[in-house]
């Protein structure tokens, strides 16, 4: 779907979408193409009205079964249950990467996130991955303790192994996992979850940084705003009874809760699953709903 | 101000988009409690003896508190479909159809599969698919779905290549909408099964891959019947190193990710007796000759050797120990406990034990009339993965029963069911809703196996000391 300038369009099968199920959609901002990672039947491009379809068959996809897509530069960087794809707009080249090519425990990607120097890839069970454009070679992060059922450590490392997503802003990394959330300078982790900081749920569908101090985190009880790094303060948004008609927000330093105000938010599920950041606005996918909420300008930390 | 065009991925549908005495001489506090995940004993938790760890996983009963409980039935339903995908395409040579295509003979419909599409696991995701499948057809025998729309088995081959399993599921999440999916046997396979179904939001069963990360995610969609390589490493681990003493282990294992996940346990627990592996070597899939890595663990006078592996590997690998005059203790997994291992070893197999996800020889009523009822159907006796893929499919269609056509209130179904007792015995579900029954130790005696409890194990009643050959 498209919203611009207050109108909705859609597209689906009946209009060329090659498959309805789409796990990801990135915009090249040089040549204005849409891209579109769908679930099962590949990738597809939009451009000039028309749907491009490219599968295992007809390219050098490595897999089907897409699960996020981002633009880096001339290449388009795939996600895929199989491991990552590379594709060069300008050579038509395909490149894959798989155990065979980078350091991958496992090859069940799950995420892509591009910055302007390096393309994250969120590996489930194999933790981030990180590819560095300029110098073309890969590193790994992973939880230094190895095992699955605890973190020995907080700020040891990534949590889990189990990545969501990742995020890369103003130099520092944050990832989400089904099992917390991790930020990264570049030489400290810090850990968060459900016990210790404002996140109402360990389960982190995805992580959007709006900045180095400030991540969006889509939980399946609610989004989970880390406001102030410095100050560890949160704004948690959920509906805090099921048969509340509006979300309330609360605002918390790490689990302390300071105070809790109500807002119009009327979505019927607090399950969230996405965020995009669009000037001011914040858009928050959720399992049974969109909302949009409008700023009034951004700024980074807090004021008070 | 200019306002950006937003575009919106519609990424889901819906979207608008006890313990046994412990014996031994086992420290006091070597049994599991209630901050145990996988009843793991204090003495095999990783970092035990060091450090609490800052937090542990797996303790709090998973959730699903998304959407979905209020989307109604639909109105008509020719079929309730339920899911199942296993490795079921032995070998192109078996078509009927010629290289292309074959007929798949077990299921209800006569379905033409790509010969090309086979796996050396198909012997047991066959019978697999035939435990399912009769489930299905007794249930279809006392009326089906609300005592008139019959049950349906959609059915999609595993053909052990992973990257097409994906896809397999996606189609079957979405086009042909079934309720729930049973399968699969490989890890990887498995692992990739259950990322499709977080997303698609639909219950899965398993009931045949033993690997310990595989509920080690946090998908609350996921449901598995079976007890898995934790366990019976554990116990395992319990026999080798408590009962026979055992200090010197050498390992040697399948290279592929089921020997790589497997063995996880079984090496944690003996380097945290106090006992590291003196060596790790491995094999690709399909070898035959195991001299090289034999010859080596030999040279350590390793007094057991432990594999993970396919029950043909582990075979030929045994028998080539016993040639090259290496009598020690050999252990293994669930995979060697089959007329395929004991075929290929033949009389002179010496002592040997391997973990097992239940008793097969039980004499309970439910166990006995499944046995007869498989026979009856397919004309050849069950096994492990018939019996779970039987109780697994049961446990499905009473969720069904239960919830009605709602993929959420199945799972919620699914996972209220902590307790279950089926042919495979009482089953005991955690928080993650992974089967921890207690497993059984399989020990070949006499040119057949012989299964013991946890409690015969730990009270001391393997009898160790008779005659392992004839």
């Amino acid at each position: 779907m498209l919203y611009h300038d207050g109108t909705w369009t859609s597209w689906t099968e009946q209009d060329g979408l090659p498959w309805n199920v789409i796990m990801g959609i990135a915009k090249d901002e040089k040549t204005g193409d849409l891209w579109l990672a769908l679930f099962g039947e590949g990738i597809a491009r939009f451009s000039g009205g028309l749907f491009q379809h490219f599968t295992q068959m007809n390219s050098g996809l490595i897999n089907d079964v897409s699960y996020g897509i981002d633009i880096q530069g001339d290449n388009v960087w795939i996600a895929s249950t199989a491991g990552i794809s590379r594709y060069n707009q300008v050579t038509g080249e395909w490149t894959v990467f798989n155990e065979k090519h980078a350091p991958m425990e496992e090859v069940w990607v799950y995420n892509v996130s591009a910055a302007e120097d390096k393309v994250y890839f969120a590996v489930w069970g194999g933790g981030i991955l990180e590819w560095d454009v300029a110098a073309e070679t890969w590193k790994d992060y992973r939880d230094p303790d190895g095992e699955m059922e605890i973190d020995l450590y907080r700020d040891d490392g990534l949590v889990h192994v189990i990545t969501t997503s990742a995020s890369y802003v103003d130099d520092i990394l944050w990832a989400s996992t089904y099992f917390g959330l991790s930020r990264y300078d570049g030489r400290n982790w810090r850990g968060y979850m459900d016990h210790d900081s404002g996140l109402p749920s360990n389960f982190i569908n995805f992580a959007l940084g709006r900045s180095s101090t400030s991540s969006y985190n889509c939980t399946d009880k609610g989004l989970a705003v880390l406001v102030d790094f410095a100050s560890d303060t949160w704004v948690t948004y959920d509906k805090a009874r099921e048969d509340d008609e509006t979300w309330s927000a609360h605002v918390m330093v790490g689990s302390e809760v300071i105070k809790t105000v109500p807002t119009n938010l009327d979505l019927p599920n607090h399950f969230t699953i996405s965020v995009a950041f669009i000037g001011d606005d914040v858009w928050i996918g959720t399992g049974h709903g969109l909302a949009r909420g409008i700023g009034r300008g951004y700024y980074e930390g807090i004021r008070n | 101000m200019i306002r950006q065009p937003l575009f919106i991925a519609f990424t889901l549908c819906g979207l608008i988009a006890t313990a046994a005495p412990m014996v031994y001489g086992q420290a006091a506090d070597a049994k599991p409690d209630s901050l145990s995940y996988g009843k793991t004993p204090q003495e095999y938790r990783p970092y035990g003896r060091f450090e609490d760890p800052y937090k542990l996983f797996f303790l709090d009963q998973l959730e699903y508190p998304g959407y979905g409980r209020h989307i109604p039935e639909p109105e008509h339903v020719e079929t309730v479909k339920i899911g199942f995908i296993g490795p079921i395409i032995r070998s192109v040579s078996e078509s009927v159809g010629g290289p292309d295509e074959i007929t798949l003979r077990v299921n209800q419909r006569q379905i033409r599969w790509d010969g090309y599409q086979a796996s050396h696991l198909a012997p047991l995701g066959i019978k697999m698919l035939q435990g399912a499948q009769l489930a299905v057809e007794q249930a279809n025998t006392r009326g089906g779905f609300r005592g008139s729309i019959p049950y349906e088995l959609i059915v999609q081959n595993d053909n052990g290549n992973w990257r097409s399993s994906g896809r397999a599921a996606v189609q079957m999440a979405w086009k042909d909408s079934v309720w729930a999916i049973l399968g699969t046997v490989d890890g990887a396979n498995s692992h990739i099964l259950i990322r499709v179904a977080l997303k698609a939001e639909v219950p899965v069963m398993n009931t045949a891959d033993t690997d310990p990360t595989f509920v080690e995610t946090s998908i609350p969609w996921v449901f598995r019947n079976v007890t898995d390589d934790r366990q019976m490493s554990y116990l395992l681990a319990d026999f080798a190193y408590k009962k026979l003493g055992l200090e010197r282990v050498a390992a040697l294992r399948a290279v592929n990710r089921y020997g790589r996940m497997s063995i996880d346990e079984f090496r944690d627990a003996s380097t945290r007796l106090g006992n590291p592996f003196m060596v790790e070597l491995s094999y690709e899939e399909g070898d035959t000759v195991f001299a090289p890595q034999l010859e080596r663990i030999k040279s350590l006078d390793a007094d057991a050797v432990i594999t993970y592996g396919n029950s043909r590997e582990s075979a030929l690998i045994l028998k080539q120990m016993r040639e090259m005059g290496m009598d020690q203790w050999y252990f293994g997994s669930d995979r060697m406990v089959t007329q395929e291992f004991l075929d290929i070893v033949g009389p002179d197999h010496g002592k040997v034990a391997a973990g097992f996800p239940y008793d097969p020889t039980s004499t309970d009523r439910r166990h006995v009339q499944f046995v007869a009822d498989f026979k009856g159907r397919y004309g050849e006796e069950p096994e492990t993965y018939a019996a779970h893929a039987y109780d697994g499919m049961n446990m499905l269609i009473e969720a069904i029963t239960n919830a009605g056509l709602n993929r959420a209130l199945i799972r919620d179904e699914l996972a209220a069911m902590t307790n279950y007792v089926g042919v495979t015995g009482p089953q005991e579900f955690d928080a993650v809703f992974s089967d921890r029954s207690p497993a059984a130790l399989a020990v070949l005696q006499n040119g057949r196996f012989v299964f013991f409890s946890q409690e015969d194990v730990l009270a001391g009643k393997v009898d160790i000391e008779s005659p392992q050959s004839p």
